[in-house]
């Protein structure tokens, strides 16, 4: 399986398929135990390459996993600053900014615990994109959020959608996957089903099975 | 008998002596049994195997043996064996390894406190492993070790009467001293109660303090909606 540079792919798939596990292997959060993944020309089963696969990778938590004792503008400069080792006051006007585009610039001061969910999952993918990393991954993003919230934040993934970061998005949200993905991935039981084009993918998919699923995940 | 305060607070001065003794003792021993506590709870969560077994052993050795015993073997067994003792120095040692073996517990609860996928996004960042732990982890452990943090630092204080038995001259020893003088040990453990109580009482309040500035904005709710799944 191949993520073209700036493409959307979605990752379908039952509970219990692999999705999250494999975008938390590209992000080196877990050690693969076989085969390999490999980000602009670095593999992920080396050691040495982890820190560098990191900065271009980053990752939106499906439960957010924001830093509690953190202010949300904090939150989103803590990695800049320490990781990347950029200049306190760009990395701040880089957040403020990007905290206005996600439509929260005057809760920058607030901690974790005084935002709602969709809100907090704003700040997260705002602390993702501060790492300006050439790959976004996304983890069930909405899952854990009141479905009213939802929208909000699907608003500001649709946003980054073209516009060069190339997203790969494990998600349950079949609508919104035919809306913004370029390419579908079908997992299921810890394989790799079925990898197309969205509109193959959703228009003429040929395994009963996964057109099944699909009208199953659409109610 | 009478109840006389006179020789007493005659000899204040020589009282106040030893409580400016006892502050000292008390601040190197709160900060010494901080920094090795804080050293020690990591280690005994510590990847590897060896360094936990190491830890874990300091802190039983330390809680569960007595704290005149280990002063006693400390000061009067290490010169036996070459090392040279001073009564102060050997006393703020003591006091601050067997303090550091119960804070190394307090500060560890408070670190198996912090969600996994807090930690987790720390590392997804490529924060390095002591960068989580000096960012992440100890921050948010220790707001919730810092109150009962608070409390061994004030059995912290009160224990430093201990080393009046080696011969140092704190408050305890020096009120000794004054009540072998004067034959007036009523009026002279009262007057020293009252100080160890006000001492006592100066170092809960700088804890509140500490708490209110540094953690109580932190999160009055607990935190990390969702990671109860």
């Amino acid at each position: 399986m191949h993520f073209a540079d700036g493409e959307v792919t979605a990752i379908l798939g039952p509970s219990g398929a692999g999705k999250s596990t494999l975008i938390r292997c590209i992000n080196c959060l877990e050690a693969i135990s076989g085969g390999d993944i490999v980000v602009n020309g670095k593999s992920v089963r080396e050691k040495r390459a982890m820190l560098d696969i990191q900065k271009q990778t980053s990752m939106v938590f499906q439960h957010f996993n924001l830093y509690p004792h953190l202010t949300a503008l904090q939150n989103i400069t803590l990695a800049p600053i320490k990781v990347l080792r950029k200049n306190k006051a760009d990395v701040e006007a880089q957040a403020r900014g990007l905290l206005d585009m996600v439509g929260l610039a005057s809760k920058g001061d607030r901690h974790p615990a005084e935002l709602s969910g969709g809100e907090q999952q704003r700040v997260g993918i705002c602390r993702a994109l501060a790492m300006n990393p050439q790959h976004l991954l996304l983890d069930e993003v909405t899952s854990a959020i009141d479905p009213e919230m939802t929208a909000e934040v699907l608003r500001v993934i649709e946003e980054l959608a073209g516009t060069g970061t190339t997203l790969i998005l494990v998600t349950h949200e079949i609508e919104f996957a035919r809306r913004i993905a370029d390419k579908v991935a079908f997992m299921e039981g810890g394989k790799l089903v079925a990898h197309s084009d969205a509109e193959t993918f959703f228009n003429h998919q040929s395994e009963e099975r996964i057109s099944r699923f699909v009208d199953k995940m659409k109610h | 008998m009478r109840i006389d305060f006179s020789p007493v607070l005659a000899r204040l001065d020589y009282l106040l002596s030893g409580l400016s003794l006892t502050v000292m003792v008390s601040l190197a021993a709160i900060v010494l049994s901080f920094a090795i506590g804080v050293l020690v709870a990591t280690s005994r969560i510590s990847r590897y195997r060896t360094v936990r077994i190491l830890a874990a052993g300091y802190i039983d050795l330390f809680r569960n043996t007595p704290f005149l015993v280990q002063l006693f073997f400390l000061y009067f067994g290490l010169p036996e064996i070459g090392i040279p003792t001073e009564p102060v120095t050997t006393g703020i040692l003591a006091l601050s390894l067997t303090a550091a073996a119960g804070n190394a517990e307090i500060v560890r609860s408070g670190i198996e406190t912090v969600p996994r996928g807090v930690v987790e996004a720390g590392r997804s960042y490529g924060l390095s492993a002591l960068q989580v732990y000096r960012y992440v982890i100890l921050p948010i452990a220790l707001r919730v070790a810092w109150r009962p943090l608070g409390n061994a630092f004030v059995n912290l204080v009160l224990t430093t009467s201990i080393l009046s038995t080696i011969t140092v001259n704190d408050l305890t020893g020096n009120a000794n001293n004054i009540s072998s003088e004067t034959f007036k040990p009523f009026e002279v453990y009262l007057v020293v109660l009252v100080i160890y109580c006000a001492v006592t009482f100066t170092v809960s309040a700088v804890v509140n303090a500490v708490y209110a500035l540094f953690f109580a904005r932190m999160a009055e709710r607990p935190v990390i909606r969702g990671q109860a799944a």
